[in-house]
């Protein structure tokens, strides 16, 4: 009791920052927590003539359809398949790449590299994606190369196989973000106290072991907590990337939710539907995310929670 | 005064609140001033992505300020900015933001715009201040009519109130081959007989010939750069078939175009294209920019689809020789075919202009007075031909309307710089005007007769213009009511996100059996996502428009020599 008079009399003690957060909570209430009552339209057969009163209640209608469709379960595959990939080869290009960089003695050196690596994440994905799509077409340069050297005699179709349709988004992910990812694991690095190597160099460690016995394990807290957080977007499996390097030959290995809910959802007004699909994904990636801790949490020291 | 201070800040972070708050509302035409003539300024909202690149939104090219001039009217022009035209006017309907003139051809928006009652029904008005649009259109009324209440709810623009060999723009589904190379292999078609000998056409069996000819001379060439959603209409059409949007009918029914008993021989034939090496796969999977370069180059022969991208390279091509251009051919499958039903705008056009249904009387009467005048002959005349001694001349002799050296060449090959600072073009596809011909038988369209007449290139591909094109009705028996037809436009869209790539998908399989097979399945899917109940739904929307035109629904689209 005597807590709670303490916290009442010092909230009102401070009562002009609580009116200077007024403004900015009625614009959070107002653009962030407001609009998700639109998600009433996921339950709806919503029609913009008829607004969100006049539109039918349809109940979880929309949701069979979804999970009805025939295309979904192509459509989780490819998700989850290109999401896992980019998490696992992004987490590890990450790590490799800010381990490398702390090992460069000079600094000059070192902040020309890791300015150099930003770059193409500042990129656009559409002019990332043409060059992708210049660069590995039957008579792009890569296939130049390849049939210069005599290592094939025709072009090689890469962007007409379908399962390396999945590597190729792979690798665009991780050499337009490894250099931004790198950035919290470079800062983790940074952090840990230098007389722990001075210790471990005094001993006889070479740099191998002193990567493997002292980065790496104090390392992973910070990859643990980053992990737990990208776990969430493993459902959203991204969308720009696909729908810009989309061609129907390799449709049944590009198409992901997002692009299929753009095509029937925005492109064909079906909003209820897309509504449905995005809350859908909402609550599989926030389940994700509660495991995915409890995972870390059960078998790790690290957890967000 | 920290008090004092703090307050300050507070009033001035409020105002600053509102100032913003009121500063983003936006004012939607201003309040007209009495009398007939008098100044007043419109909104208009163009709603289609398609035009928004062929007009300045500025409201000062020349013909624009003529027609200001003229009639008092200023129109203050706003364009959708994304090409999801459909998604961006769905926006601005849920935002109750809507212009005093609205521009719509097509979608859902469309139909949301009448059924929402956001648009008024214009026949009282069309019947009070419409006497122009009476006179000429009123063939067209049944056409405009809205299906649900059989009101007019927009008037339709280049609206062609007779059959004129000046309707032209016709290679989206022609087969296009470099005239060059077939002079080079003797080709015995290329001298064209103006008299009625359909030279034009070209059956599958000469072409499949041509194409080996060009495979053996010509090793470094592409015979022909297939677009395959495109090639599928070319090929259906070559078999004399009449194909609308993407139906056909066919034993009593419509049915879609990927669907017919015809689809799997055709994808079968265009497979056929790639397995003999006369089409590469890859041009079928690059992008624009790589197919625009290797045509331009002048390294391929012939097209299949891709009309948009030889507008482009024909002046390159051109450039240093003449000849070095593509020329379009009507493919048939065999001489039997007499027609090939092409498409193009000539009678029905329910898309256009709509009228803000919270507009008062005073100003709906002067905004109905002002698209009358459009339909107009003199109103049709600027808007289609632009300002006499600006974008044309008036020939003394003959009365035609002779473009000027700039409109005439910009305007052919659409260049959006010509038609934008000229005026000329762009505002012909969004006012509501008369296209066709006038009374001493001169096209509206500026570039059309002249064109036609003096452009060696326009009469060499147009020369059997009796025999192909007409008809492209945009009604609204044409969309799929929201109300009555749920299941079909359900189906519609679960079909449509992935049918137009599933297409292309098949045509490419590794071989024929790949091909029969993918196509089955591909029908299996389309039949578990509701195709039946789509296609009831298109039989009978297509059986009540044949009716209400009073045509047979298996032969609904006819030729000039065929129109009475």
């Amino acid at each position: 009791m005597r807590q709670r008079h303490g916290k009442a009399r010092l909230f009102l003690a401070q009562w002009r920052f609580q009116v200077v957060l007024v403004p900015v909570t009625i614009w959070a209430l107002l653009f962030f927590y407001l609009p998700t009552l639109g998600n009433i339209i996921a339950f709806q057969n919503y029609r913009l003539d008829k607004g969100y009163l006049g539109s039918s209640f349809v109940g979880l209608k929309q949701f069979a359809d979804f999970l009805e469709n025939q295309m979904t379960i192509v459509l989780l595959r490819n998700t989850l398949v290109m999401s896992m990939l980019g998490l696992a080869f992004g987490t590890l290009a990450a790590i490799v790449f800010a381990i490398l960089l702390n090992e460069i003695a000079r600094s000059s050196l070192k902040r020309i590299v890791q300015t150099l690596s930003y770059l193409p994440y500042f990129v656009s994905m559409a002019i990332c994606a043409n060059l992708f799509i210049q660069l590995l077409s039957r008579t792009g340069p890569v296939n130049g190369i390849l049939m210069g050297l005599g290592l094939y005699r025709e072009p090689v179709p890469f962007l007409e196989i379908g399962p390396l349709f999945w590597w190729i988004i792979t690798l665009q992910s991780v050499w337009k973000n490894v250099g931004w990812n790198a950035i919290i694991y470079i800062a983790a690095i940074t952090s840990i106290d230098p007389q722990i190597f001075e210790a471990a160099y005094v001993d006889g460690a070479g740099r191998t072991r002193r990567i493997w016995h002292i980065t790496l394990p104090l390392l992973l807290p910070t990859v643990a907590i980053l992990l737990i957080l990208n776990s969430g977007y493993l459902i959203m499996g991204g969308f720009e990337q696909q729908l810009l390097m989309f061609n129907p030959v390799v449709m049944d290995w590009a198409e992901v939710l997002q692009t299929y809910v753009y095509k029937r959802g925005i492109g064909h007004q079906q909003y209820s539907f897309a509504a449905a699909v995005n809350l859908f994904q909402s609550v599989i990636s926030v389940s994700i995310i509660l495991i995915v801790n409890r995972l870390f949490k059960q078998f790790t020291d690290s957890s967000i929670w | 005064m920290k008090s004092r201070s703090f307050a300050i800040t507070l009033f001035l972070l409020l105002f600053s609140l509102v100032l913003v708050c009121s500063l983003s509302a936006t004012g939607k035409g201003e309040a007209a001033q009495a009398g007939p003539g008098a100044a007043e300024t419109f909104s208009l909202y163009v709603g289609d992505f398609w035009q928004t690149n062929y007009i300045d939104p500025s409201w000062t090219d020349p013909v624009a300020k003529e027609i200001t001039k003229r009639t008092g009217v200023t129109l203050n022009v706003s364009v959708v900015k994304a090409e999801d035209d459909d998604g961006e006017m769905n926006k601005q309907i849920a935002a109750g933001d809507l212009t005093d003139l609205i521009f719509k051809t097509y979608g859902s928006s469309k139909e949301a715009l009448v059924k929402g009652k956001y648009v008024k029904p214009l026949d009282a008005l069309i019947d009070k201040y419409g006497p122009n649009i009476k006179k000429y259109h009123s063939g067209t009324f049944s056409a405009w009519r809205n299906r649900s209440d059989n009101n007019i709810y927009c008037l339709g623009f280049w609206y062609f109130n007779k059959v004129s060999k000046y309707g032209l723009n016709l290679q989206v589904s022609t087969l296009q081959m470099r005239y060059d190379i077939l002079k080079e292999l003797g080709y015995e078609k290329l001298v064209r007989d103006k008299e009625g000998n359909r030279n034009s056409f070209i059956t599958m069996d000469e072409y499949m010939g041509l194409l080996d000819k060009v495979k053996a001379k010509y090793p470094d060439m592409t015979p022909v750069m297939v677009e395959p959603k495109t090639a599928l209409d070319i090929l259906l059409k070559s078999r004399g078939i009449q194909l609308w949007w993407d139906g056909l009918w066919e034993d009593g029914k419509f049915v879609r175009r990927d669907h017919s008993k015809l689809t799997e021989q055709v994808l079968t034939d265009i497979n056929s294209l790639y397995q003999k090496g006369y089409a590469a796969i890859g041009d079928t999977t690059a992008d624009d920019e790589s197919r625009k370069a290797r045509m331009a180059d002048g390294k391929v022969f012939s097209c299949l689809g891709y009309a948009n991208l030889i507008s482009d390279v024909q002046a390159t091509l051109a450039k240093e020789n003449d000849e070095k251009r593509y020329v379009m051919f009507y493919l048939t499958k065999d001489p039997s075919v007499k027609y090939v039903y092409m498409n193009g705008a000539w009678t029905d056009s329910a898309a256009g202009i709509h009228i803000n249904a919270k507009m008062d009387d005073a100003r709906t009467a002067r905004a109905m007075k002002f698209l009358d005048y459009c339909m107009s002959p003199e109103g049709s005349l600027l808007v289609c031909s632009g300002v006499e001694g600006i974008s044309y001349s008036k020939d003394p002799t003959t009365g035609w309307y002779k473009p000027t050296d700039e409109v005439f060449a910009g305007y052919r090959t659409w260049d959006a710089n010509v038609l934008r600072k000229t005026g000329v073009g762009g505002w012909t596809n969004i006012l509501p005007n008369i296209a066709g011909v006038d009374e001493k038988g001169n096209a509206w369209d500026i570039n059309a007769q002249y064109g036609f007449s003096q452009d060696k290139w326009v009469i060499y591909n147009n020369s059997d213009w009796k025999y192909f094109a007409f008809n492209w009705p945009i009604t609204p028996y044409s969309e799929l009511d929201s109300d009555t037809q749920a299941a079909a436009l359900d189906a519609s869209s679960k079909i449509s996100a992935y049918a137009p790539d599933r297409i292309v998908n098949i045509a490419l399989s590794k071989n024929v059996d790949t091909l029969q097979s993918e196509y089955s399945k591909f029908v299996a899917q389309m039949k578990t996502d509701g195709l039946d109940a789509f296609e009831t739904a298109w039989t009978d929307n297509w059986k009540a428009y044949a009716k209400s035109k009073g045509r047979a629904p298996e032969h609904f689209f006819m030729v000039v020599d065929e129109v009475k």
